[in-house]
């Protein structure tokens, strides 16, 4: 080894650095000693008479080039050639003997010096030497030479004398030992040579350097004369040095050692193979890798090597989660901030909820038949045979059986190790070896099962193939385009037949060694219980009781023929036999499919496959979300769908349905599956997403007389000849192919980065946060993580402890499992108790403000609260569920009161509902109601008197406030402000045009006084809830009364929380103050006039009411002047003129004090029916509007009876009025109002005013508010052709309210005149009157559009009506949001009203009686005559009123009746509601008050009937004194 | 099933830069915890003083609670914002307030602190307001999160709050 040479230098270099340098030297002199020395020594022998053999000398030099070189090959080799060699070789030996000897002594006296430490180095020094040679050109001096000739001189006779010596040994050894020490000859050389071989080119080098020194030499001494000195260049030093150096240093490969290497035993154990858990390593570059063993290994360290022939490397220690944050980047996302510019909505909450719109996409590739009935048998063999293919596939790709195999062997290795161990016999080794055939004989079994089964599917394979071809030869035909390919690989028959029989001979070896095993283990047991016996025996023999039985011995029973019977047939059953070509498989679709068959059966069924078609439904909770399209059925029973879908979630549900339907040409649609698709977590996308096959079964019987298989029939049936053991019964099945994802705009980005593993945490938590211990194990079985993972250890010891407790928790009802179990004993009490305890809830539901409960003092105690404080509450609550989700009740037909009642509870249910929804809702106040902003109402008092004083001084003329009410009234008022908070003041200024008394009438001398007699004397009376205050009389046609009457209102009644608060209304009523004479003297009594009724929540919503309200009249006054006559005779010079002259009119103010807060609904939070976008462009649209115009606020969304929001838009469409004329065809617009008008009211507070009816509920329920009926108008006017709009606004008497606005055209002028109908008085006016009750429009409404009113003025009469001016009308609907165009509007069917007489006959003999009730001290008298006359007469008034004619001069017979008495009294007309509204009315109007000796009371009663229990109903009432009784 | 009523006011705010404060509020309780009547959140009124920076809301707090546990004692969980003179609001802090486990009368003080932009935050906050708020509010709860954020001190919202607590002595909690 050269390079040990260089280190042994280097040793040398190292122990004495100090002296390198004559190190050099000396070696250089010894190199020059050495090769020197046989040219040199040659003239010493020479010299010293030695026969001169200059010849054989060179042949001997030469030789020894010669044989050097030949030694260089091998050692062994040289010896036997030098045996080979002549004579004289054998003397040139000699001379080459002598030579090194000479040499070897040479170096021997220069090893003095360094004796010492050449003695711990020995022969390598020798090799030193050897290497020198390669310095020996370098040093090629001859001056050094000649220098050390003498010395060489001196040792000449040294080696003389050695050589003596050495001559006499060689006599002594001759012959015997002359080879041996030729061999160590050699061997000393050749151990240099050889560990020289790797540098052989070198080594050739030095010897032809050598040979060339030496022919120098020869030259030098054969010319002695001649100048023995010659110029050498100087040779790099430093570059040998240098390479001395590299090789000092021992640089370990690259490559990875060899196992075999590594490890102790021959073959490397995979333990992971085995089924051992191996830790997962930390990965290193293998060339680090390699290194690293390599060095391990040149030290011989085995024992850092694992079984493996791996390092035994730990598992990386270090954890990739910190359990310390990071401070200074902000890793958690939830607390990174955002910079939020000053917003101007303050209100809004949303920093807390933020809601994300969930858009799940479905694309479903395509659906796979697996069976169908329309299958024929051809295709029910096709599917098994395709069912077998992809078996066969999944074995060949899964390749368990080689798995296997290779486990089984590397088993039985281990199981050889362990038996080559020498220590077989210990314990341990025993119970490693038991394991070990243990294992071996459980994966024997499975690698046989597993084999048995590949075998069984070849098998099936093959079968079903060959029943196809079977099928399509008797067939003539095909149905499929199924081939199988079968490639067939052969095989070496002998060389399987060796393996096969080795195999089984290992088998066979190992059963009997397992066999052997088992006896052993019973040889042991048995010979324990032996000696237990023996023991138990000699106790038993003092105690003399029973002996117990001597335990058997096993008995040996091995057989081997019958084992090597039974391997042998188990391996030909599982293995392919010996010899037996190996098949290979390959499906395709490439068969035709024959078109002309002539099987009628067959083409009957390709019929109805071919017509048959498919398509799916999504369904998300229990919703048909969407539809795919109908794909038809194909032959091969594969339908493509490829479509996708976009669901929307608002909750997202677990899974979504797909359903499979099967349309038939003929037959009906059928089902044909469902599957259940899970939706995927939050955080998939689509793209994500894998690919999901679901397979649906549907176990339904079905027969075709056509060659269609049917379902639910067993296989063996069709296939009768079929002789596998196939119990399977067809289904209708197959498989759906889709991919579901989440849209990826839709993803939160922050459930987007959140790890797969919280993933899995989320799915294995239940919703109170517990761990699903079910989930966890499905879980675990699912991924199987490593149960000797020490990662693991802690799941599976929960899982186990788990199953341990099961029993436990199985029994008890708990079906969760705490967290934290500790926690419990903390706790007070279950869940449910604080969930039942009743006190509890009764105070929730006080706190949710349901009506049972409002106010209520829950006592402190449970047992103060009686058991059944609930059931009013239940009772209700489920009445309300009822009646809500029946809506189409089912009334007697005949009874008309029962409708309307029915009507009425239904409706009031329907206000309760939104109530209760806008009561809950957050926000339902608005500011105004909150706060009351008069800042200093002082001075506002102040001003607003000081600028009224200006102005009527100003005017000279007598002011309203002249008359001011008197100070100690005031006084009192203010009293009882403290007492009743809320008051409503009516402020009666004047009435105008008060109907004056008949003529006839007023000839009557009553009284004495006849400026009485021609004047009326009125006087107001105002009512509201039993309070009834009235005013002064004042005479005269146009009364000023300037008083000031003030109701109060009951909190119970302004309490916002109450769904009555501020219902009913106050009447204010008109009165004729008349003396009568009575029996005791003149007495007063009162005609009524008139009557107005404001409601009160109408006066709440402003406040204030101003103006000229019109007093509703009866239709007739008996015994007062009907002005109207010539008027109407007159043509129509001013409608308005006339109107004036026709009616009365009262200027009255109303104001409530104070403010008081009313409920809104906030639209924004009910549920709407809109779509969201419409819904909040509406919202948008409205609440700007309403901002821009606080006075003109209105909702552009309705609620509808099921309480939610609907356009309004959507309300208006034409409808279809009823038939009300039998003679002409079309119905007027007089007669719609009319009709309208006959449908009762509400008397609901305005909060309902939202709450919108369409026509056709409005008809069902017979009752609705204003707006209501103004909506059944507008659509009924809609339908007639007439521009019509329903117009929001503000007008007198019922506030808020709608109207219908109608566009006509004169027929002179171009110029469109504007009417509006109120619904409830069916009249029309001129949007020009000033008379005319609207004040304020805040919108209009058709079916197309609401325009908001945006112009500056409220004056009716300066408005605008263009609604294409976008400065005057806003429009909420425009090109790019159009309105929803679906109404709510249903087509309308009337009902044929029933028979009315009985009512009639009804309501007549309730008044009557109720007036005789009334009537305490006296007589009631009916007059007959008067209701006959009445009676004849009505149907004309209906139909006049219906045209809208005035119709007083249409009672001849009245008159005739009133000519001849004095009548007191009024025809009045009103809708049906009840008969106590309309005996309420009667007795409002104090007409039995008349206590006159002669009264007599004349009384009738009609009712008209129009269509759909719309009933009109006219009563006559009146006080009648005879004439002649007077006179 | 124990019983918890608090009830009190909000009384007022004190050392915020500026006036013209408003507090939402909301009360935060454990699942053992359900409200048996009154508001569990809200918002109070602005309120501005014009002679000391002593806002004095008087917001009435009235709350029943019943309770399997003491574990997620209620807590209140106030947001103060400021309506500057435009009308717009900005948050002006946050602030926590543990309910006292004991019954009695308590004037209680809860210090409020904000998020502390960057500088270029805080500029736009002093020019144009604003200023930044946590994205996930909730996380003001978890103090384990908490302390890593950058914030400054605002001002104190003074409590007034009266406990009144039933039952738990039947259960074994006892109280001072």
């Amino acid at each position: 080894m050269s390079s040990s040479v260089d280190e042994n230098i280097e040793l040398l270099e190292i122990t004495s650095p100090s002296s390198t340098k004559s190190y050099i030297k000396t070696k250089l002199k010894i190199a020059d000693n050495k090769v020197g020395s046989p040219p040199t020594s040659s003239p010493a022998h020479s010299a010293k008479g030695k026969p001169p053999q200059p010849k054989p000398r060179k042949l001997a030099l030469a030789t020894i080039k010669k044989h050097k070189r030949k030694l260089s090959r091998t050692a062994t080799e040289a010896t036997s050639e030098s045996q080979e060699t002549s004579n004289s070789i054998k003397e040139k030996h000699d001379d080459f003997t002598e030579s090194i000897f000479s040499s070897k002594s040479d170096t021997r006296s220069y090893r003095e010096k360094f004796k010492e430490r050449f003695e711990s180095v020995k022969r390598q020094a020798g090799k030193s030497v050897s290497k020198a040679h390669t310095l020996r050109t370098s040093t090629e001096n001859v001056k050094s030479l000649k220098r050390n000739l003498h010395l060489i001189k001196k040792e000449n006779e040294e080696i003389e004398n050695v050589l003596q010596n050495y001559q006499k040994n060689k006599v002594q050894r001759d012959g015997e030992t002359e080879s041996v020490s030729k061999i160590e000859a050699y061997n000393f050389f050749c151990g240099e040579n050889n560990e020289d071989s790797d540098v052989e080119n070198k080594e050739t080098i030095d010897l032809k350097d050598f040979s060339k020194s030496t022919d120098v030499l020869i030259a030098v001494t054969d010319k002695d004369d001649e100048e023995p000195i010659q110029f050498t260049p100087a040779d790099n030093l430093y570059f040998n040095i240098k390479l001395s150096e590299n090789e000092l240093y021992w640089k370990p490969s690259r490559n990875r050692p060899k196992i075999t290497e590594k490890i102790e035993s021959e073959e490397p154990r995979l333990l992971a193979e085995e089924g051992y858990y191996v830790d997962e390593k930390p990965k290193l570059a293998s060339s680090h890798l390699a290194i690293l063993e390599q060095r391990l290994l040149s030290v011989g360290e085995k024992k850092w090597f694992n079984c493996e022939g791996e390092l035994n490397l730990l598992p990386n220690p270090s954890i990739e989660t910190s359990y310390k944050p990071y401070l200074y980047k902000q890793v958690n996302k939830d607390l990174e901030t955002e910079y939020v510019s000053a917003t101007i909505d303050a209100v809004s909450n949303e920093d807390i909820f933020i809601p994300h719109s969930n858009i799940l996409d479905i694309s479903i590739l395509s659906i796979k038949l697996k069976h169908h009935p329309l299958f024929s048998p051809e295709h029910v063999l096709e599917q098994r045979l395709i069912t077998f293919y992809d078996l066969y596939k999944q074995k060949l790709n899964g390749n368990k059986l080689e798995r296997i195999s290779k486990r089984l062997d590397a088993l039985r290795n281990t199981k050889k190790n362990i038996e080559a161990t020498p220590n077989s016999n210990s314990e341990i080794n025993l119970k490693k070896l038991e394991d070990c055939i243990n294992n071996i004989r459980k994966l024997r079994e499975l690698y046989f099962e597993e084999s048995r089964q590949n075998r069984e599917i070849l098998k099936s394979i093959l079968q079903t193939w060959k029943d196809i071809k079977k099928i399509r030869q008797t067939n003539n035909y095909s149905n499929t385009a199924i081939k199988l390919n079968i490639r067939k690989e052969k095989c070496n028959y002998e060389q399987e037949r060796r393996v096969w029989d080795a195999n089984i001979e290992e088998a066979c070896n190992e059963t009997v060694s397992e066999l052997e095993l088992e006896l052993q283990k019973r040889m042991l047991n048995y010979k324990k219980e032996l000696e237990q016996w023996k023991l138990e025996v000699e106790d038993q023999e003092h105690s003399e009781e029973e002996i117990p039985k001597k335990p058997k011995k096993p008995t040996k029973s091995i057989d081997h023929d019958i084992i090597a019977q039974e391997v042998s047939d188990r391996f030909n059953e599982c293995f392919k036999p010996p010899g037996e070509p190996i098949l290979h498989f390959n499906l395709s679709y490439d068969n035709e499919i024959s078109d002309k068959i002539e099987n009628s059966k067959e083409k009957l069924r390709r019929n109805v496959v071919a017509t048959t078609k498919i398509y799916l439904r999504l369904i998300c909770n229990k919703m048909e979300v969407c539809k795919s399209k109908i794909v038809p059925l194909t032959e091969r029973f594969t339908c493509f769908i490829d479509e996708s879908f976009s669901v929307q979630l608002s909750t997202i549900p677990e899974y979504l349905i797909i359903e499979v339907h099967e349309q038939p040409s003929t037959l009906l649609k059928r089902k044909l599956g469902e599957i259940k698709v899970v939706i995927p977590p939050r955080n998939v996308t689509m793209a994500q997403s894998k690919i999901i096959e679901e397979y649906f079964e549907k176990d339904e019987i079905v027969h075709y007389k056509h060659e269609g298989v049917g379902s639910g029939i067993e296989f063996k049936k069709i296939f009768p000849d079929n002789n596998e053991e196939d119990e399977r019964i067809l289904y209708t099945s197959g498989i759906i192919t889709c991919k579901t994802g989440w849209d990826i705009s839709t993803i939160d980005a922050h459930v987007f980065e959140e790890t797969s593993e919280l993933e899995v945490v989320q799915d294995l938590l239940n919703e109170d946060g517990t761990i699903n211990v079910k989930k966890l194990i499905e879980w675990a079985n699912e991924n199987n993580p490593d149960p000797q993972d020490p990662k693991n250890s802690a799941l599976y010891e929960y899982i186990k402890n788990y199953e341990e407790d099961i029993g436990i928790i199985q029994n008890s009802t708990k079906s969760y499992f705490r967290c934290n179990p500790d926690m419990a004993p903390f706790e007070f009490c279950e869940p449910k108790d604080i969930e039942e305890n009743l006190r509890f809830k009764v105070l929730e539901l006080r706190d949710r403000n349901e009506p049972e409960f409002v106010g209520m003092v829950v006592p402190n105690r449970l047992k103060e609260i009686p058991a059944d404080i609930l059931s009013d509450y239940n009772r209700r609550r489920k009445e309300e569920g009822k009646n809500l989700i029946e809506d189409d009740f089912d009334y007697d037909e005949d009874e008309i009161d029962s409708k309307r009642v029915h009507g009425r509870k239904y409706l009031k249910q329907v206000y309760t509902k939104v109530f209760q929804q806008c009561r809950n809702a957050e926000n339902n106040l608005i500011y105004e109601d909150v706060v009351n902003e008069k800042l200093l109402p002082h001075i506002e008092n102040l001003t607003k008197n000081i600028i009224s004083n200006i102005l009527s001084w100003f005017q000279f003329q007598p002011t309203i406030n002249i008359l001011t009410p008197k100070p100690t009234r005031k006084t009192a008022s203010k009293i009882t402000d403290f007492n009743a908070s809320v008051k409503i003041k009516i402020n009666i200024k004047s009435a105008m045009n008060v109907p004056l008394r008949n003529a006839v009438r007023s000839m009557r001398s009553m009284s004495n006084e006849n400026s009485e007699e021609t004047t009326v004397k009125p006087f107001v009376v105002a009512t509201y809830q039993n309070v009834s205050l009235h005013t002064a009389v004042v005479d005269g046609t146009d009364p000023v009364y300037n008083e000031e009457l003030i109701l109060p209102l009951e909190t119970a009644n302004t309490d916002y929380l109450s769904p009555n608060s501020l219902s009913g209304s106050i009447v204010i009523r008109l009165f004729d103050e008349v003396t009568i004479t009575t029996r005791n003297g003149n007495a007063k009594a009162r005609n009524w006039l008139g009557s107005i009724e404001i409601p009160v929540s109408a006066i709440a919503y402003n406040n204030k009411m101003e103006g000229l309200f019109k007093l509703r009249k009866p239709t007739n006054l008996l015994g007062y002047e009907q002005e109207v006559d010539d008027a109407y005779s007159n043509t129509r010079v001013s409608n308005a003129r006339q109107a004036a002259v026709q009616h009365t009119y009262l200027s009255l103010k109303v104001t409530l004090q104070p403010n008081i807060p009313k409920l809104t609904q906030s639209m924004d939070e009910l549920e709407t029916t809109e779509l969201p976008y419409i819904k909040q462009h509406i919202l948008n649209w409205n609440e700007a509007y309403n901002n821009e115009y606080p006075n003109r606020k209105f909702s552009a969304f309705a609620v509808d009876i099921n309480g939610k929001t609907t356009c309004v838009t959507r309300y208006i469409r034409p409808l279809e009025p009823p038939q009300l004329n039998l003679d002409r065809f079309d119905v007027s617009l007089e007669q719609c109002a009319r009709y309208v008008s006959m449908i009762p009211f509400t008397d609901s507070n305005k909060f309902y005013q939202n709450v919108w009816l369409s026509t056709e509920q409005l008809l069902k329920l017979m009752v609705g508010s204003v707006i209501d009926h103004a909506i059944a108008l507008t659509c009924y006017l809609t339908s007639l052709d007439l521009e019509t709009w329903l117009l929001l606004g503000y007008g007198l008497l019922h506030g808020t309210t709608a109207y219908v606005l109608i566009r006509e055209y004169n027929r002179e002028s171009q110029i469109p005149l504007h009417f509006i109908y109120d619904v409830v008085t069916a009249t029309k006016y001129d949007i020009m009157d000033v008379l005319c009750p609207l004040q304020k429009i805040f919108c209009v409404i058709n079916e197309q559009n609401v325009w908001g009113n945006v112009q500056r003025t409220d004056q009716i009469q300066l408005t605008r009506f263009d609604f294409m001016r976008r400065s005057d009308w806003l429009p909420l609907f425009t090109n790019q949001v159009s309105a929803p165009t679906n109404s709510v509007q249903q087509k309308l069917i009337y009902s044929v009203t029933p028979d009315i007489k009985q009512l009639e006959v009804r309501i007549d003999k309730k008044i009557r009686k109720k007036i005789s009730k009334l009537r305490k001290h006296e007589r009631t008298v009916w007059n007959h005559h008067l209701s006959r006359a009445f009676k004849n007469t009505v149907i004309k008034n209906e139909t006049g009123s219906m045209l809208g004619r005035r119709n007083s001069e249409l009672y001849p017979e009245i008159r005739n009746f009133t000519s001849s008495n004095f009548i007191n009294g009024y025809i009045i007309n009103m809708p049906y509601t009840t008969v106590s509204t309309i005996l309420a009315t009667i007795v409002a109007t104090g007409v039995h008050l008349y206590e006159g000796v002669d009264t007599e009371f004349g009384l009738a009663v009609k009712i008209y009937p129009y269509p759909n229990h719309v009933l009109a109903v006219w009563i006559c009432f009146a006080a009648i004194i005879s004439r002649q009784l007077d006179f | 099933m124990a019983e918890i009523h608090i009830i009190g006011q909000i009384l007022s705010g004190k050392g915020f830069p500026k006036q013209n404060l408003f507090c939402k509020w909301s009360f935060q309780y454990g699942n053992n915890w359900k409200v048996i009547s009154g508001r569990k959140e809200g918002q109070t009124q602005v309120e501005s003083s014009e002679f000391d920076d002593n806002c004095k809301w008087c917001f009435p707090i009235d709350i029943h609670f019943a309770t399997r546990g003491i574990q997620g004692w209620p807590k209140i969980y106030i947001q103060v914002y400021h309506l500057d003179w435009l009308g717009r609001s900005q948050l002006f802090g946050y602030g926590f307030l543990t309910i006292p486990t004991s019954p009695g009368n308590y004037v209680l003080d809860c210090f409020t602190w904000r998020p502390f932009g960057s500088l270029r935050e805080r500029f736009i906050q002093f020019f144009m307001g604003g200023g930044p708020q946590l994205k996930y509010p909730d996380l003001v709860f978890s103090a384990s999160d908490r302390y890593k954020l950058n914030t400054e001190t605002m001002g104190i919202v003074t409590f007034e709050i009266n406990v009144i607590l039933r039952n738990f002595q039947k259960f074994g909690v006892e109280y001072m």
